[in-house]
């Protein structure tokens, strides 16, 4: 019976990954495509990533002379696994496959190995451009972490008040009590204000425009990824992607955490719920991450982490307090 | 760590291959953090021999030689050419063709600034303007090849005039041509003067003073935009621009303030893109009759080339600045010497105090506001067993040059 | 001041110094307006001091460009100014000629008085190799691998030996 369940739950994560995968780099094609449009060209082709991929498999695998072989080879793979193994634990309109299994603060910890693997491999293959962009993807990191954390903690506080719930940093938690549900007026611009703030975390994640500092192509030749091609890039490219899909879905899981069932008589828990969750997490990328980038132009670091820690999370900081002026109004 | 980091110096090969460059130059930037605390420029990479190229062809052969010095400064390069063989051997051009070579300097102009307004906005990661203004562009690279019959590279001087007359229906495309930039330039002036991003990255950075500016000879935009008047159109009266009464115009007419900083440069070429259209109506309108070249047959016009001794200079203004040809002639089938000095070979000397002090995510937008054409400044390249080299063997070069110099860093 | 108020106090500034001055004027346009342009010859050895007298005229001469050219025995540099610019119609342009004798070709630089003229300057000392006195050291455009070949010149040191014909080579480029 147990080794039943292990293959079935092995089986079910395969297809969840191939699925996200799949699903990212759709949803990068999608990108070029809008933001090309906005900027009144034709755009490439909508398959555009996979053709890309295909291209970087087929290509050679250089490793400079100057580089730590072994950290630089490993990189990619850890990138890659941690951002598609987020996946596993957030619900998509079903329960996750390692339901229950891990929390918010692992998801919290998964996010922000990407980039840290990306930095260590910029810093072992040796070359200056890629050290430079380091350095700026590391100063970024801990800039909207910051903010993310205020982001969590505000809505597990919140959680962890209002209802009986003891696991407060279960990623069902906000689906069994959506958050809106439990705050008055006040506490709803509160909770609005914590979702502009995470929104505007989402380039920093994503590695958009504005705040694609650690690849900025024309600055620093590309960063971080200058020394990587071949198969090694292919994995980078496709862990851009899936970064931008997982923290959407993220985002999705927290504050947008109804099933389509509520809102149209359909059948509960068949397959039409995930498409309704990847729906919601297309439009959250659209309006946080796609528009955005063909609007204005990039940072500095210096700038992106100024509007980090003191905007957005000065945001995020009046949130938690509109959310605990609203508590306190009500009588918790 | 970071403390170790701050104190040692990396040295940043910016060129001859980057992204950020459109033309191969070498600026080593030594950086410390972020901040570049010392440059160093070498040129030479697309150095092509032109001048001596020039001395061993004859003048009319060398019209086309000077032509492709530069894919942008298509017009100015030969109009300099020809308007020194014309002051060496005292030929008068007649007054219709120096009212074409305007109409056409100015078109080019309009084609350069809208290409430089589009490469300033990549370089600071704001492609969205890029593709805007380059589509733009595309308008007036039509008109161009509709009257010359090619986009750059138009063969369309000759000493002594023009090849080419422009018609009433040549005429009123220009003028379709106009009003639709007349929109461009509404849309255009909105984003660069209102966009926050734009300014953050560009005000009050590589400010150049108007004292620094006058000491190093800087010229164009780049010189205006720190307050110095100095237009080659206003006060030399060359071509047609004696009667139009060009006035050379700084961002005090934009803005209302000087600061001579990246911001200025940039909008400096934009309304610089409004005077061009004013000009090319006024040149239209108040262009008179008569013939286009002093010498309708070309073997005539070698013969009485072949019989000249005398020197001649002339001056032209660029789109990047002052341009300035030297020729000498000594009743030769070729010209005994010629001398080319582009704008961007006055212009690099800034590179140094636009540089200084700025950070490493400052330095491509900060040189790239001076419009460097860096292929109009390197005109010989002497292909010898060292110097033909390929595109990997100058990445190899840079890579090799850079480990060298990092030492033990990192 | 006028383009050609302005020749003439150069003239009166310069007389004694200078030898062949010349002044020379194209007309343009159908207003015929003059361009103005001013010829000169100085010895070798008072250069800077006729470049410092340009400054009681002007506080910033504009240095546009060197030219150079081989005239046998010696080389021939001149020195390009724009004068008088700002004004509208009244730019003048003053060329500076002196001959370096191809056995001692020595001049001073102007770098100090004017910091503009450096590249131009390193330009002329690669091209042509004269010595220039005072100049930083230090390559614009040459590498350094091509020392004593000179390609502005005419005479054994120029161009021939690196200089290849496309219809002489074969399609590897040897």
């Amino acid at each position: 019976m147990i080794d039943y369940t292990i293959a079935y739950t092995i089986a079910n994560a395969l297809i969840i990954i191939f699925a996200a995968l799949f699903i990212s780099l759709l949803f990068h094609g999608i990108e070029r495509k809008i933001v090309a449009r906005m900027q009144a060209r034709i755009g490439p082709p909508l398959l555009q990533p996979f053709i890309d991929i295909k291209k970087l498999f087929m290509k050679e695998n250089i490793v400079p002379d100057s580089a730590v072989k072994w950290l630089f080879n490993l990189m990619p793979i850890v990138a890659l696994s941690s951002a598609i193994v987020l996946f596993l634990y957030i619900p998509f309109g079903m329960p996750a496959i390692l339901n229950e299994h891990g929390d918010l603060i692992l998801v919290l910890y998964l996010l922000s190995i990407p980039p840290l693997a990306l930095a260590i491999g910029a810093f072992a293959s040796g070359s200056s451009f890629a050290a430079v962009g380091a350095q700026r993807e590391l100063v970024l990191l801990i800039s909207y972490e910051f903010v993310l954390s205020v982001v969590i903690f505000s809505f597990a506080w919140l959680l962890s008040v209002c209802t009986q719930n003891t696991n407060v940093f279960s990623l069902n938690a906000p689906a069994l009590n959506p958050p809106w549900s439990l705050v008055g007026p006040i506490g709803f611009i509160g909770i609005a204000l914590l979702l502009i703030s995470t929104l505007a975390v989402m380039p920093g994640k994503a590695g958009k425009i504005p705040a694609d500092i650690a690849e900025a192509k024309t600055e620093i030749a590309e960063g971080v990824l200058v020394e990587y091609s071949g198969f090694n890039l292919a994995l980078l490219y496709m862990t851009q992607a899936v970064r931008t899909f997982g923290f959407a879905a993220l985002i999705v899981a927290l504050f947008f955490p109804w099933n389509a069932s509520i809102f149209i008589d359909i059948p509960k828990d068949t397959v039409l719920e995930p498409i309704f969750f990847i729906l919601k997490a297309g439009l959250v990328m659209f309006f946080s991450a796609f528009f955005i980038s063909a609007a204005v132009a990039r940072f500095k670091v210096d700038q992106a982490a100024r509007f980090y820690i003191s905007t957005v999370f000065s945001i995020a900081l009046l949130g938690l307090l509109l959310i605990l002026l609203d508590l306190t109004l009500r009588g918790f | 760590m970071a403390n170790e980091k701050s104190k040692e110096k990396v040295c940043i090969p910016i060129g001859p291959v980057h992204p950020a460059l459109k033309e191969p130059i070498q600026i080593e930037v030594e950086i410390q953090g972020e901040r570049v605390v010392g440059t160093n420029i070498t040129l030479g990479h697309v150095h092509r021999g032109i001048e001596w190229i020039g001395t061993r062809r004859n003048p009319i052969q060398t019209i086309y030689i000077a032509e492709r010095i530069c894919g942008i400064c298509n017009i100015c390069h030969p109009l300099a050419f020809c308007q020194a063989i014309e002051n060496a051997a005292n030929i008068r051009v007649p007054e219709r063709a120096e009212y074409l070579r305007t109409i056409y300097a100015e078109l080019e102009r309009i084609h350069s600034h809208l290409l430089f307004l589009g490469v300033a906005a990549h370089e600071i990661g704001f492609d969205s303007i890029l593709h805007y203004t380059w589509l733009a562009r595309e308008k007036v690279l039509d008109v161009i090849e509709m009257l010359t019959g090619n986009r750059i590279t138009k063969g369309i001087l000759m000493i002594g005039g023009v090849r080419r007359d422009i018609s009433k229906e040549q005429a009123s495309k220009i003028r379709e041509m106009l009003s639709y930039y007349e929109k461009v330039y509404k849309k255009l002036s909105k984003i660069f003067l209102d966009d926050i991003t734009i300014k953050m990255r560009t005000r009050d950075i590589g400010v150049v003073s108007k004292k620094d500016a006058l000491r190093l000879c800087l010229v164009g935009p780049t010189a205006r935009a720190s307050g110095i008047k100095k237009d080659t159109r206003q006060d030399f009266p060359y071509a047609a621009y004696g009667d139009l009464n060009v006035r050379a115009l700084t961002p005090l007419d934009i803005v209302g303030e000087i600061r001579g900083d990246s911001y200025d440069r940039t909008i400096m070429r934009l309304i610089e893109i409004k005077q061009s259209m004013e000009l090319i109506e006024r040149c239209l309108k108040e262009m008179p009759e008569g013939p286009i070249l002093y010498e309708q047959s070309l073997q005539r016009l070698l013969l009485n080339l072949k019989s000249v001794s005398g020197e001649g200079v002339a001056l032209v203004e660029a789109p990047r600045g002052e341009l300035i040809h030297y020729i000498r002639m000594e009743k030769n089938d070729f010209p005994s010497a010629w001398k080319v000095r582009a704008p961007t070979y006055a212009n690099l000397h800034a590179v140094g105090v636009i540089l200084n002090n700025c950070e490493l995510a400052d330095v491509p937008i900060a040189v790239a506001s001076i419009d460097p054409c860096i292929s109009c400044t390197n005109r010989a390249v002497i292909a010898s067993e060292k110097i033909v080299l390929s595109q990997e063997k100058l990445h190899e070069l840079c890579v090799e040059k850079t480990r060298a110099m990092k030492g033990d860093s990192l | 001041m006028d383009a050609e108020a302005f020749a003439e106090r150069l003239k009166e500034l310069l007389k004694d110094k200078v030898t062949n001055f010349k002044i020379s004027t194209t007309e343009h346009g159908k207003e015929k307006r003059k361009a103005y342009r001013v010829w000169a010859d100085v010895d070798t050895l008072y250069i800077k001091d006729i470049v410092k007298k340009l400054f009681e005229l002007q506080e910033y001469p504009h240095f546009s460009v060197s030219s150079g050219y081989d005239a046998g025995a010696d080389i021939e540099i001149l020195l390009h100014f724009t004068l008088n610019y700002a004004k509208p119609h009244a730019l003048v342009v003053f060329t500076l000629r002196t001959r370096l004798p191809k056995n001692n070709p020595v001049i001073e630089t102007i770098t100090d008085l004017i910091p503009g003229a450096e590249i131009s300057e390193k330009e002329k000392r690669e091209f042509f190799g004269i010595d220039v006195k005072g100049l930083a050291p230090g390559n614009v455009f040459l590498d350094e691998s091509l020392a004593g070949i000179y390609p502005w010149r005419k005479d054994e040191k120029g161009a021939q030996k690196i200089v290849k014909n496309l219809h002489e080579s074969d399609k590897d480029g040897k």
